[in-house]
């Protein structure tokens, strides 16, 4: 009985997200049954107004959540003018005249159902209804407060814009179309999100996108089941390849800069009402070594860069492994002075090589998670506690040998060099570790083998991750290892499309 | 609603194909060893040549011998015929592909415990190739045939770097040509390259899955290799002079000897260039090892054939690293012609079957 009891339980727990009927039900042309419906479905909740008001001597109410609207306007703009207009005689010749002519809002719809009327309200406009017409109008008047347009945090550019992405949906479209003022940039809405109805935007241009690869990306989205979709973050595994994959085949970004640069190279990109981060798809490997510094840059600099950000990214995944190994392995391969520093280091050290790197490594990335979430001036004073108390006890305790403690400080500068890559950074880093400690440098390069083939398998809506590198494009190459000038980057638009045949399909991961 | 086209069928691309038959055959330069002056540089450089040259002749003979079937790949072929025969055929191609796959774990295993980990368990290099390569094949062969373009650029430049640190010591007084009385020598090698090499096989396999499948990718991949089989054999032979014949191992031989500035240990590059070429070698056999076994158990997932070839295989692959009488047994027919009379024997049978049935049909 216990059992079967908990059985049902965890079936109800882990329900599918199903839409909820009620929201089907239209509105009644009662204004009262509407407005009472309404607070059922709501659960009578707090925030919910209801102000009423008389138009052409017949009840009417304008509805909306509290902090959502534009008060000013809402008075000025739409309620003082109800009392002024001449309207029709029937309750449904009213809603018209006031729908066509009275009121001249950015954003107006009229809707007949309790889910659209939710919809609407939860998204800030204010709902009119007329007491003897069954729909309602929607005016969009929000009036919530947001965070103001500002630098992005992760994105920090030396030269180019400051403005970075912010959470209404709307503000970032608008940063996209003042930034690309041609008739071609498609904004598609759509709403995902079984209960929060999250806006969701697919930008393109539709000059050069790839309409199979659009297709192919519209009907994954539209097979999204998600409760409720709160970030950006929450979509990309419906996007990316399989789930053993070590790297994505979608990227994000925060500054519309780069996500117009993005789209203007046939990708499609995707803004999430809520996040200030947007997807781009398909999202190259060699992006990740990109910034949009690089093209105001000279291009002997940008490819200097870009060459040094590569190297970066071998040197922190491999660096802790290749000393783990060379030193327990191949002593040959450390020249003697050096060598014999090692050695006078490593001498009474408390555990072997490998599990020091593994314990300095779980140090850091516990230091750096506990930096992160805490406010700010805290997360200082931990970095300041770790890097100085923790680091020198160590040290001074003979947990971490000197060589370790600069290894493990080289691979973690390395790796913030390419902060987009830092998942696969650090798991990848560990699996080095263990590898170079277990198997010296056969293990190592084995494992290199292994995440090569793991990179080489990742196709995002027909287009190789790895491309142009491998399946390789020597023309494309101009502006992956290379950043050639602009004069010559300009003579041809680079326009991403897929690679026919590579969706893997039955054979692959994706 | 908009659907999803469903694409079922693979496209490896024409350069990652090249560079996978490249990576496949170049393999055995690994452990070229001449052992004796009458074997030398010159007569192995002209058996390898010739026998590279008939294998590309033998690949465009089959594949043209398919097409008059009406078939792209030999699976498709086989299908053809009915089951039994095709049930047949796939584990006699079966039998070809794990002989491939393991002598070159035993190869590679070898070279590795006698020279880089001298006194290392042969056993766990085996054992964590095979895993890693199962990785590999279900991963798919386009991401293995990605692979194989940076690899061969690696390669390459390995090479390169190698023939610069070695360029002090050539001395072409070391290289003499064979002449008449070399001929017997030459043969011997020449069917020796040419038993070894069962890339043909693997080519007919996967035609279908290549863009553009003709024998002209595989020329372009044998051509390529037997190049850098020259150019190294060259090198091998005027830098090591007799030298050479007293060495398991001469490439690794010469390239611990080389120096290039700074880089006084070129046999590491060696080590790294050899676990690659090995790991893409492997995954590709083990790739069509469980394209075999899907095509006879279609209901097998993907997932888990991968798995269970990849444990079977190290499992094999230890079994036979751990001793030297197992490795040798395997070795020693594996270098005759079984692997060759193997693959041909099935080619040749498959393809007669089919023209006969065709033949047979056009005269009803």
């Amino acid at each position: 009985m216990l059992f079967k009891k908990q059985s049902q339980e965890k079936a109800i727990s882990y329900a599918v997200p199903q839409p909820d009927a009620r929201l089907e039900e239209e509105l009644s042309p009662s204004l009262e049954v509407t407005v009472e419906r309404l607070r059922q479905l709501c659960g009578e909740t707090a925030d919910l107004q209801v102000n009423r008001l008389t138009v052409a001597g017949a009840p009417a109410a304008f509805v909306m959540f509290e902090g959502q609207v534009n008060d000013q306007t809402l008075i000025l703009g739409t309620a003082s003018r109800l009392n002024q207009a001449a309207l029709g005689d029937t309750p449904a010749s009213r809603l018209e005249s006031i729908y066509s002519g009275l009121f001249m809002a950015g954003d107006k719809k009229k809707f007949a159902t309790y889910g659209e009327f939710i919809a609407f309200i939860s998204s800030g406009f204010a709902v009119l209804l007329l007491d003897g017409a069954a729909q309602g109008i929607a005016f969009g008047i929000q009036g919530f407060g947001f965070r103001s347009v500002g630098e992005p945090s992760s994105e920090n550019n030396l030269r180019g814009s400051r403005e970075g992405f912010v959470e209404p949906i709307r503000v970032n479209m608008s940063m996209i179309r003042r930034r690309l003022k041609t008739p071609s940039l498609c904004m598609q809405l759509l709403k995902i999100g079984v209960k929060s109805q999250t806006d969701v935007c697919l930008l393109y241009r539709s000059d050069y996108v790839d309409k199979r690869m659009l297709q192919q990306l519209q009907s994954r989205l539209e097979q999204v089941q998600l409760d409720n979709l709160l970030d950006s973050g929450y979509l990309r595994p419906f996007l990316e390849s399989g789930p053993f994959s070590l790297f994505s085949g979608t990227g994000v970004t925060e500054r519309p800069d780069t996500l117009c640069a993005k789209i203007s190279e046939g990708r499609i990109g995707i803004l999430v009402d809520g996040s200030p981060f947007a997807i781009v798809v398909p999202y190259l490997f060699s992006e990740h070594f990109q910034n949009m510094d690089d093209y105001s840059e000279r291009p002997y600099y940008a490819i200097f860069m870009r060459l040094l950000k590569y190297f970066a990214f071998f040197l922190t995944i491999l660096l802790p492994g290749t000393y783990v190994a060379a030193v327990n392995f191949h002593p040959e391969l450390i020249p003697d002075e050096l060598l014999f520093k090692v050695a006078q280091a490593e001498q009474g050290m408390a555990f072997p090589l490998m599990f020091e790197a593994l314990f300095i490594h779980f140090i850091y990335e516990l230091m750096r998670e506990a930096g992160l979430r805490l406010p700010r001036p805290v997360g200082h004073a931990v970095s300041i506690i770790g890097a100085l108390v923790i680091g020198d006890a160590a040290v001074t305790a003979g947990l971490i040998s000197t060589p370790m403690v600069m290894v493990v400080a080289l691979t973690t500068i390395s790796s913030f060099v390419i902060p987009s890559l830092y998942e696969p950074v650090a798991v990848l880093r560990l699996m080095f570790i263990l590898l170079g400690g277990m198997l010296g440098l056969f293990g190592m390069v084995l494992g290199l083998a292994f995440v090569g083939v793991n990179l080489c398998s990742v196709t995002v809506l027909g287009v190789p991750a790895t491309s142009p590198e491998t399946p390789l494009s020597i023309y494309s190459l101009r502006d992956t290892l290379l950043r050639v000038n602009w004069r010559e980057l300009g003579q041809q638009q680079f326009i991403i499309s897929r690679t026919e045949g590579a969706d893997m399909g039955e054979e692959g991961i994706e | 609603m908009n659907r999803e086209t469903p694409i079922v069928k693979n496209h490896i691309g024409t350069l990652g194909a090249t560079a996978l038959v490249f990576c496949c055959r170049i393999f055995y330069l690994l452990t070229y060893s001449p052992k004796s002056e009458e074997y030398g540089g010159s007569v192995s450089m002209l058996a390898f040549f010739l026998a590279g040259v008939a294998s590309i002749l033998l690949c465009t003979v089959f594949w043209f011998m398919l097409r008059r079937c009406g078939a792209h790949s030999l699976p498709e072929l086989y299908q053809r015929q009915g089951r039994v025969f095709a049930t047949l055929c796939e584990l006699a191609v079966l039998g070809v592909l794990s002989g491939s796959a393991l002598s070159t774990v035993l190869n590679f295993s070898g070279f590795m415990s006698s020279t880089v980990y001298p006194g290392a368990g042969a056993q766990v290099m085996a054992a964590a190739v095979m895993f890693a390569a199962a990785y590999g094949a279900y991963s798919g062969m386009e991401a293995i045939s990605r692979l194989a373009i940076p690899v061969t650029l690696v390669l390459l430049i390995g090479l390169a770097t190698a023939a610069a640190g070695i360029v002090g010591s050539i001395n072409p007084v070391y290289l003499i040509a064979p002449g008449p009385e070399g001929v017997p020598q030459v043969l011997e090698l020449f069917f020796q390259a040419l038993f070894h090499n069962t890339e043909v096989l693997l080519f007919l396999i996967l035609s279908d899955k290549i863009r553009e499948g003709s024998p002209k990718i595989y020329a372009w991949g044998a051509a390529f290799s037997m190049s850098v089989y020259q150019f190294t054999i060259l090198l091998v032979t005027m830098a090591l002079g007799p030298f050479a014949y007293v060495r398991s191992y001469p490439i690794y031989s010469m390239l611990a000897a080389a120096e290039l500035s700074v880089l006084t240990r070129l046999d590491m590059i060696n080590m790294v260039i050899w676990i690659f070429i090995t790991y893409i070698r492997c995954a590709a056999y083990l790739y069509c090892i469980c394209g075999c076994i899907r095509r006879m158990a279609p209901s097998w997932q993907r997932g888990h054939v991968s798995l269970g070839v990849g444990v079977l295989g190290a499992l094999a692959g230890s079994y036979l690293c751990g001793g030297l009488n197992r490795g040798l047994a395997l070795w020693e027919l594996w270098s005759g012609a079984a692997p060759f009379v193997l693959a041909a024997g099935v080619l040749l049978l498959s393809v007669c079957a089919a023209l006969l049935r065709a033949r047979r049909r056009e005269k009803e």
